[in-house]
């Protein structure tokens, strides 16, 4: 008896390593591999319709290999020491793409780019009259003239702003809020109202943090924070500006504070770290504001769902760039270049690697390419062409009977390898014509655009400097948290302990090295 | 000799002694029990009766949608899968390893006063995590489950306590198996172990939870999703907030959904195979602390 | 002695050759089941040390062991200068100790009471819930601990609320942390360490308590003489354990425990070198050789404390570890 147990076992044993090696090593019946973020969802990035139909229909049969998103450096760290990174990968930090280059194991594809990709994209960059694509390329793809980037770009009008119920406006009988102050008025108004109708007692924000939520107010008072983010201000002689020691963030944290003290925003915003709980408070009526992606109008549908539920009207609409101080605070765009493809040198298809990338992003007329059933889905099912003042749109069908790629960042998104998914989503995001504003062309709103702030996102990261920013980074959001949600940490008593921080880490100088670097590169 | 009072008065305080020596008791095990009571009521409670923070020991306006969302996120579904994999492979391998060591280390050999030594020095120094890092990326074991199955191999304390139970077996039976023709692995496959099944079964549980539990080294040599294991699943829904699949929810159903529901049902799958299979083998666990101790 | 026992047993033919080397051929399937478990221990165990020289360089993951700039003692130096550094060694050393204080007496408590219980029964079942904390690891165990101290939705601040006070945010509280911390790690673990210290308990022979009750021993006498000496050399070795890794800590518990709130009190050293090299503040440059040194640093510092404390057990009569 106990033989036979052992004998199992052995067998047990070489059965379920012999599968694991054989899963590990499986068929190599792909070009190259590609990067996609995993957001711990609902679906398999193998077996999905979209990630199918590019391969069906692409130049090149890819592997998916799915990276966390949270912790996304580290986690490309890990594979990057391993070797056995993917052969694309991507990022949304230029710097993080630079110091990725700099690594030395990413293929310089000027001449690749030249061959494969050019063309077209000359055109499309042109065509769109937003940015010369020489200047792009040189100044946001390339390294001392040679390129590494594979550009995607996504012209929305503001990568985060704000979306209002402008129906609890009107039943407030409030005005859009043009100031800070009004602003916050408006939110406090917000939760002091039930102003859906849901069960007494639910607790009903006006503001939230999570997620978008402290960039847009970073954005608000004009915050770059250095360390914490690598977007610096400079002044006019070359020098990094400290925002965080400034009175614009003294004011920023005066007000969060306020809002978490009044209760308008939630103070547990901190473990709402891709900001589905702030979302879904909007979605059912218990936020007023959403600061949130300005390029997706995710919550049409749910909040369809709540007018029948609660039998209320809902319009949301944006909060144009609110005032500080008597000046318009643009809301933040990331610079042109807004994902950054890299290849890796390792990488066996390069030529393929290129011509998948072409037709991912662009497609032969822009409007067959990858990207666009990523977008809008398969024609028939969740989308039909209308004709509307001659020119050929497309219109979505609502919940249309192949469930269809989420389309994240609309009409204007050019790629996310991201957002490959579908099967398991509903078709949540719908775009009738009513809320395309914010993501409808460029022209409407070249004031918007006069006024966005790009990214100064120019910098070469340096090395000495690693070390300083890891540690200060911490020590930095440790006192922003604290003085947002510690009632007796008083505002001026983080300034100072920020302050000493500072001097004590010796923050100056390493400030100084980057405006050494800006002021040599200013040439 | 005790007088009728005196017992009686012990009888008294014994009672009362008893009494509270009891209720004691009674609050130290509801100190571990309640919390997860309370997590159980959580994942089954609506969103909005958590938020107003009133659910205690029974679910509030009872759902599954948690469960729902959880249990189809293919995602940790494969994180599931993924850590039966490690530990049913790594119980197996490691059970097997540690006693195939230990039974030649519990006779007296040529130098093994030298693998003694060996063993025991692992005890006092190790390489740090760094290293160890750097180790396993160049044997290309990254992002394989052989990252953790391989350094795991053999425990110490493990080792140190069946190699003390081997030691304990009776030379007579060992010496009437020779005298009868049976000899060297012939032996110690049909005599010796299975007249070990305790210690074996007992450290193979101990392997079980072990690797069930594994979070440190999954976390920092499984990351690829294909290899991630529970614990590191569970902890990205937890401490990253990475709840998805909130799409396959009916909107109906999305009014009772909220991200603690999901963190509790996620803590209430991920906790359940151990909280079924210890109370069975808790003896076995007894047992070999015991075995143990006495060394 | 050895070598007398070795002749007896030579009854059998050896092979020439393995007699030569004093290996007999009976034996020899001994050997070769140890080989297993040595190239284990080598590959495992004693090659991945050679990785210790990265601390006395600038290691870059893309250049290797090879091409890594040599800075000799510089991460040493660096060592000694870094608050952050020092700020996670007195982190561990107050976890530990703390740990040790209120974790130390309640298992042998419980044990204590639990042996005075009659009711086999009733016996059974507190053990087998106290035992339950420690089948789930830790990632489980916070996350039950933190869902229930939420300052909003927790059911420790809704009591709190019914009473009239405040919420705390426990978890993000450093002067709550650590007696959160302590709670939990005393909570989930002393079911478990009690079994130690109740078989020794039991080991104790029934008939000398009969005899004590006889002789008119009161119940804390019994406990006083004949319960805890039964206890005392488990007692003892644990302190000898516990001194030598009191610069060490467990990686799971501090990090599904701490939050970016409370650093200061929960940053250890093992989270220390984890953050900054393979965790989220590894950021663009994370600096292996500095954090392998620090590695190294810890590693000597707890086999220094560990010698120590087994030569000051040895003198003192008591038994080593070594």
């Amino acid at each position: 008896m106990k033989k036979t147990i052992s004998l199992i076992c052995i067998i047990v044993l070489v059965l379920t390593m012999s599968i694991t090696f054989l899963v590990g090593c499986k068929s190599s019946d792909y070009d190259f591999t590609v990067m996609v973020y995993d957001r711990g969802e609902g679906f398999d990035y193998e077996d999905n319709i979209t990630t199918q139909w590019i391969n069906n229909n692409g130049p090149a049969t890819i592997k998916w290999v799915p990276i966390q998103r949270t912790d996304f450096v580290g986690q490309l760290n890990a594979y990057l020491a391993a070797k056995d990174y993917p052969d694309v990968i991507h990022t949304y930090d230029r710097t993080h793409a630079m110091s990725l280059v700099s690594t030395g194991l990413f293929e310089d594809i000027t001449d690749l780019f030249k061959e494969h990709c050019e063309e077209t994209y000359r055109t499309a960059i042109d065509d769109s009259g937003l940015f010369d694509y020489d200047e792009l390329i040189r100044n946001y793809c390339s390294v001392d003239g040679k390129q590494y980037i594979v550009p995607a770009i996504r012209p929305s009008v503001a990568q985060n702003g704000i979306y209002i119920r402008q129906d609890w406006l009107d039943k407030l009988d409030l005005d859009m809020p043009t100031t800070v102050e009004e602003f916050y008025d408006v939110c406090l108004a917000f939760s002091q109202n039930n102003l859906d109708g849901l069960p007494a007692g639910t607790k009903v924000y006006g503001y939230d943090f999570a997620y978008a939520g402290l960039s847009v107010l970073y954005n608000m008072f004009n915050v770059r924070p250095y360390p914490e983010s690598m977007d610096m201000n400079v002044d006019e002689e070359g020098n990094v500006i400290v925002d965080i020691l400034g009175q614009n963030f003294k004011d920023m944290i005066t007000l969060g504070k306020a809002m978490i003290e009044n209760g308008i925003a939630n103070p547990e915003y901190i473990t709402d770290k891709d900001g589905v709980a702030a979302s879904t408070a909007f979605n059912t009526g218990r936020m007023g504001t959403s600061p949130s992606l300005w390029h997706s109008a995710r919550f049409v549908t749910a909040m369809s769902i709540q007018a029948d539920t609660y039998g209320v009207n809902p319009e949301v609409v944006g909060v144009p760039a609110l005032k500080y101080n008597g000046k318009i605070m643009p809301y933040f765009q990331t610079e042109p270049v807004s994902t950054n493809i890299l290849i890796a040198k390792k990488a066996k298809n390069k030529d393929k690697i290129m011509q998948w990338l072409n037709w991912m992003l662009l497609g032969e007329d822009n409007t067959s390419g990858g990207w666009f059933t990523l977008a809008n889905g398969f024609e028939g099912d969740n989308f039909i062409y209308k004709n509307i003042d001659g020119e050929k749109t497309v219109e979505k069908i609502p919940l249309g009977t192949i469930p269809a790629p989420p389309a994240w960042y609309g009409a204007a998104y050019k790629l996310d390898l991201d957002y490959t998914k579908t099967g398991m989503w509903k078709f949540v995001d719908t775009y009738p014509a009513e809320y395309r504003p914010y993501t409808q062309k460029i022209d409407e709103y070249g004031d918007y655009l006069a006024t966005l702030h790009y990214a100064h996102n120019v910098w070469q990261p340096i090395r000495e400097a690693a070390d300083f920013e890891a540690n200060f980074t911490l020590e930095y959001q440790q006192i922003l948290a604290k003085v947002l949600k510690d009632s007796t940490y008083s505002v001026d008593k983080a300034m100072q302990d920020l302050q000493t921080k500072w001097n004590e880490m010796n923050g100056n100088y390493y400030v100084g090295l980057y405006s050494a670097q800006y002021k040599s590169r200013a040439n | 000799m005790q007088t009728e009072l005196t017992l009686k008065r012990n009888k008294k305080k014994f009672v009362w002694f008893n009494l509270f020596n009891n209720i004691i008791l009674i609050i130290m095990a509801f100190l571990c029990l309640y919390p997860f009571l309370y997590i159980l009521a959580l994942s089954f409670s609506s969103g909005i009766a958590i938020s107003r923070g009133s659910v205690s020991i029974i679910p509030i306006d009872a759902t599954f949608v948690n469960f729902k969302v959880i249990l189809s996120n293919p995602m940790f579904i494969r994180s599931l899968v993924n850590s039966v994999i490690l530990t049913v492979v790594g119980v197996v391998w490691t059970t097997s390893m540690t006693v195939i060591m230990a039974y030649p280390m519990s006779k007296q050999l040529k130098g093994g006063k030298v693998v003694s030594t060996m063993v025991l020095l692992t005890m006092l120094f190790s390489a740090g995590m760094i290293p160890n890092y750097i180790w396993i990326n160049t044997l290309k074991l990254t992002n394989t489950f052989f990252a953790i199955w391989l350094p795991s191999t053999v425990n110490v304390f493990n080792l140190l306590l069946v190699r003390a139970f081997f030691r304990e077996m009776p030379k007579e039976l060992e010496d009437a198996a020779r005298i009868d023709g049976c000899t060297g692995f012939q032996m110690f496959l049909k005599i010796v172990l299975p007249l070990s099944m305790p210690v074996i079964i007992t450290i193979a549980l101990f392997a079980l939870v072990g690797y069930w539990n594994e979070f440190g080294g999954s976390l920092i040599y499984l990351r690829s999703a294909d290899v991630m294991t529970l614990p590191v699943r569970l902890n990205a829904l937890i401490n990253d907030g990475m709840v998805g699949g909130v799409g396959i929810l009916s909107p109906e159903e999305m009014v009772f959904f909220s991200k603690e529901g999901a963190k509790a049902a996620a803590i209430i799958i991920s906790a359940l195979p151990m909280v079924l299979i210890y109370p069975f083998v808790q003896k076995y666990f007894a047992k070999g602390i015991m075995i143990g101790s006495i060394k | 002695m050895d070598k007398s026992m070795k002749k007896k047993k030579s009854k059998v033919i050896d092979l020439p050759l393995a007699k030569k080397r004093g290996i007999k051929r009976t034996e020899l399937y001994l050997y070769l089941m140890l080989i297993p478990g040595i190239i284990f221990f080598i590959l495992f165990r004693y090659v991945p040390m050679y990785g210790i020289v990265m601390a006395f360089q600038d290691f870059q993951i893309g250049l290797g062991f090879a091409d890594s700039p040599w800075v000799g003692l510089d991460n040493f130096a660096r060592i000694m200068q870094d608050p952050y550094f020092w700020n996670a060694m007195k982190n561990t050393m107050i976890l530990n100790l703390l740990v040790f204080f209120f974790g130390m007496p309640v298992p042998i408590l419980f044990a204590l009471l639990l042996n005075e219980v009659a009711g086999p029964k009733f016996k059974k079942a507190i053990q087998t819930i106290v035992y339950l904390p420690h089948f789930v690891n830790w990632v489980v165990y916070a996350g039950i601990v933190i869902m229930m101290l939420s300052p909003s939705t927790g059911i420790v601040n809704f009591i709190i609320k019914t009473f009239g006070g405040d919420p705390v945010a426990f978890m993000e509280n450093s002067k709550w942390w650590r007696v959160v911390y302590v709670g939990a790690d005393v909570l989930k673990g002393f079911g478990w360490a009690s079994i130690i210290y109740y078989a020794a308990i039991v080991s104790v022979d029934q008939e000398m308590y009969e005899a004590a009750k006889i002789d008119g021993a009161s119940r804390a006498q019994r406990m006083r003489y004949l319960t805890l000496p039964s206890i005392a050399p488990t007692i003892n070795i644990m302190l000898i354990l516990q001194i030598g890794k009191i610069v060490t800590i467990g990686f799971d518990q501090v990090w599904t425990m701490s939050n970016n709130m409370v650093l200061d009190v929960s940053e250890v050293i093992s989270t220390y070198i984890y953050r900054r090299t393979l965790g989220p503040q590894a950021g663009l440059f994370p600096q292996f050789g500095y954090m392998a040194a620090v590695g190294l640093f810890q590693s000597l510092l707890a086999l220094v404390l560990v010698l120590i404390s087994d030569r000051i057990s040895k003198k003192i009569g008591q038994k080593g570890i070594i």
